[in-house]
């Protein structure tokens, strides 16, 4: 039988690391929501279009991170209409530009969270 | 992988009477749902009450893992709630989420905006994950 004990110490530095690199992944992901509202290349329906028009939705997002829970926002009355899409009552379609899931394909947040944590985790003493 | 033409025979099952009608060009009546390819619902068609579109473009990740691959192929369904008793819409809703199981998101709920008639909408993403056992 082999028993291995892992240090207080060694413990808490991997609760530290896990939180760093959580706050540090989200870091890097709002950026990359506001790149991709300013690409011009990111929604096939808009080509050589970005989202931005007067910039108040790019230049609006908010983050809040409570304990293992991130949330970003962009209070700006027409962002989700943006996001979504829509259809007036004319029938005529506003395809969707999911800024969203966009800058999460380039920058996937498990794969970044991961790079950073090992990391962060190189050098650690068990 | 994902049979489109069989997920629309069981949202039409599912809601029953709740769907919409399609009032088409030729004059035919029929349930208000597409699987959106461009080419129907056809242009110059009336839609009442509950439209349900599924967008077909799937995206598509693959996932290495130690001895598998696993494939996620996301999909997106949008309920237009054209007219009706709103009480529908979130009871539409609630009977299409039961069907597609556990891994969906919900997209925010759109009304009418200040200076646009919006049809009063909300997408569901639907994630499906497959793993084949790599040899």
């Amino acid at each position: 039988m082999t028993r291995i004990q892992l240090s207080a110490s060694f413990i808490r530095g991997v609760e530290e690391a896990v939180k760093e690199a959580f706050k540090e992944t989200n870091l890097v992901l709002g950026r990359e929501f506001t790149q991709v509202i300013s690409d011009p290349s990111a929604f096939r329906e808009f080509p050589g279009q970005d989202i931005v028009d007067t910039g108040a939705l790019r230049a609006s997002q908010e983050v809040q991170f409570t304990d293992d829970i991130v949330t970003f926002r962009w209070p700006v009355q027409y962002a989700e209409y943006v996001h979504e899409g829509y259809t007036l009552r004319s029938g005529r379609k506003q395809p969707a530009r999911p800024w969203t899931r966009v800058a999460m394909r380039r920058k996937n947040p498990q794969s970044v969270f991961n790079t950073i944590l090992r990391n962060k985790l190189r050098g650690q003493q068990p | 992988m994902i049979d489109f033409s069989k997920l629309r025979s069981q949202i039409i099952d599912t809601l029953g009477g709740r769907i919409g009608i399609y009032s088409l060009p030729n004059g035919a009546k029929v349930p208000a749902i597409a699987v959106d390819n461009g080419i129907f619902p056809p242009p110059g068609t009336q839609v009442e009450g509950l439209e349900v579109a599924i967008a077909p473009d799937t995206e598509i990740s693959l996932k290495p893992l130690a001895n598998a691959r696993q494939w996620d192929y996301e999909f997106e369904i949008t309920l237009r709630f054209h007219s009706g008793d709103p009480q529908d819409f979130d009871e539409a809703l609630e009977k299409i989420v039961g069907i597609l199981g556990n891994q969906v998101t919900l997209g925010a709920r759109l009304q009418p905006l200040n200076g646009l008639d919006i049809v009063p909408s909300q997408a569901i993403r639907v994630t499906q994950t497959f793993l084949k056992r790599t040899p």
